[in-house]
């Protein structure tokens, strides 16, 4: 019986290892960076609208460094949509100084697991409105 | 007069299937809704971009169960009478599912099966509100310790055993059945049922569990327990606490969720008691907005901020009461201060002043059975409180900014 660490038995694991390093990088692409670009847009998108520089209007993407080393960007603006997007900060900011008593940002931000693991109640953006009685003339 | 129930109808009809409205049922009698009182209602909504949710809310509890939507059910919330849940399962058999649709001048909502109806009147004066919401995303990230345990819900079986295990006559007078300990963490989920106070013992259990962070919470666990004895064993179901501290427990299987607020039992046990004896004594108890039951209450004594809380002792079997007001802040452990501290201690009589976290606060205590003596320990807090008074000039001298 083998003990083969691959899947595939021994013949056919891959042995190139710079393979194998493009497979970890691959790895750590899906399984740690994506969702945590994800969720950085998830988000950014509803609060700042979508970003004016990039096709799909997201703000973060995963980007490399000259050491080859993986870090999330953030698109670069043009002057006059970088002071839109301050005057949206300033919106954000007033109400957040609003609500401050109440809801206090934390140093670390840790993901929305809610969505992963509640399920589908967890997508709400908004409370639904209510249906109310109203009893209109014949 | 014949009904006819065609005329001024809504410009929306949802379809429900009798096996969904049947869940709905079962439901509402696992947290003891069946027999529907007049005021008690269900929410019919739908996710956005998802499936349609029924969702049932009660104090401690709020259940959902996600059905199949069609692309033209509304997104509003619609209210639906508990006890017009059974009627509808009624229409809808042999119909192969009922419509449900709102008459605009009679101000009903009316259930159509194949060739039968029936019809409520719209609750009125209700709204779906936040608290209706089963999980509120924080965008803020308040997520800083989730803890996540898969188990199986046949495994659970153990656990809502134990819970619903109680002993012949589970009475201390307190009215408060013990709340459940549970731990998740390192591949369990684990809970105690501590039913001490009644002469029968603790009762400790584990399940094996695929778990994710730790974490430690307690809650009043038997209408969950009941809940759970009625879900599929072969299905798995996902245990979830937010942060350390947090509001709730999730506990979710692939079309049912359920939430349970998070308290703690010594809470549940005395402090209505102790709000009630601080109001009968005259003082204004400052209301709370959130759903737990709050850890402390705020009241005001001779214009100084005091607050009442409820603390077990030791042994885990027994409470007591403190009051307390922060006399300063900012006040050092220097020797000058701890001896002028022991000083006034020497003085006082059924209370004591107490540094900690660099708060010099004066505290009177008593045993939690004692609270109808509410009054007379309000005397002591008051004379500590004229005896202490000449501290708020005195102590900040020794702070270091000085």
């Amino acid at each position: 019986m083998s003990h083969s660490p691959s899947p595939f038995g021994d013949d056919f694991g891959p042995s190139d290892e710079s393979l194998i390093e493009t497979f970890v990088e691959v790895e750590q692409f899906v399984l740690d960076l994506e969702p945590k670009v994800r969720e950085v847009n998830r988000v950014l998108v509803p609060l700042f609208g979508k970003c004016p520089s990039s096709k799909d209007g997201s703000w973060a993407y995963i980007a490399k460094d000259d050491n080859d080393q993986y870090f999330i960007a953030f698109e670069c603006l043009p002057v006059d949509k970088a002071f839109g997007l301050v005057a949206r900060l300033a919106e954000v900011l007033a109400l957040v100084e609003d609500a401050n008593s109440h809801v206090r940002a934390r140093d670390s931000y840790q993901p929305d697991l809610g969505h992963v693991i509640v399920g589908d109640v967890a997508q709400f953006n908004v409370v639904p409105h209510t249906h109310v009685r109203v009893v209109r003339k014949s | 007069m014949i009904p006819n129930f065609e005329t001024n109808k809504s410009d929306w009809t949802i379809r429900v299937t009798i096996g969904e409205l049947i869940d709905v049922m079962s439901a509402l009698s696992m947290i003891g809704r069946s027999g529907g009182n007049g005021e008690a209602h269900v929410w019919l909504t739908k996710v956005p971009k998802g499936p349609r949710l029924w969702i049932i809310r009660e104090r401690i509890i709020t259940t959902w169960i996600t059905a199949d939507a069609e692309s033209t059910d509304p997104t509003f919330a619609l209210p639906i009478p508990d006890r017009f849940i059974p009627h509808l399962i009624e229409v809808a058999s042999g119909s192969g599912g009922a419509d449900l649709f709102y008459n605009e001048t009679e101000g009903t909502i009316i259930g159509r099966g194949t060739d039968r109806y029936i019809s409520t009147d719209h609750p009125d004066n209700v709204e779906f509100t936040e608290k209706d919401m089963p999980y509120l995303g924080r965008i803020h990230g308040h997520h800083e310790s989730p803890a996540v345990a898969e188990v199986s819900v046949k495994d659970l079986t153990l656990f809502t055993d134990t819970v619903q295990d109680f002993p012949r006559d589970p009475t201390d007078g307190s009215r408060v059945f013990p709340f459940v300990h549970v731990a998740i963490g390192d591949g369990q989920f684990a809970w105690t049922m501590d039913w001490r106070r009644y002469n029968a013992g603790r009762t400790t259990g584990s399940i094996p569990a695929r778990t994710n962070g730790h974490s430690t919470f307690t809650f009043y666990p038997y209408i969950l327990a009941r809940y759970l004895r009625s879900r599929d064993d072969h299905e798995e179901a996902r245990i979830f606490v937010d942060e350390q501290n947090s509001d709730y427990v999730f506990i979710t299987g692939d079309k049912w969720g359920i939430r349970c607020l998070l308290d703690r039992e010594e809470l549940a046990r005395w402090s209505s008691e102790v709000k009630a004896q601080l109001e009968r004594e005259g003082f204004e108890v400052e209301e709370t907005e959130g759903e737990r039951i709050p850890d402390f209450y705020t009241f005001t004594f001779d214009n100084l901020e005091c607050f009442a809380s409820v603390h077990c002792k030791d042994d885990e079997l027994s409470e007591y009461i403190r009051l307390t007001h922060i006399l300063t802040t900012n006040t050092p452990a220097n020797r000058d201060v701890l001896e002028e501290i022991n000083n006034i201690n020497a003085t006082l009589y059924g209370a004591r002043l107490v540094l900690r976290d660099g708060e010099v606060r004066i505290i009177v205590e008593f045993p939690a059975k004692a609270v109808t003596d509410m009054g007379s320990h309000l005397s002591v807090l008051k004379t500590a409180l004229d005896r202490c008074k000449n501290l708020t000039v005195f102590l900040p001298l020794f702070s270091d900014s000085h």
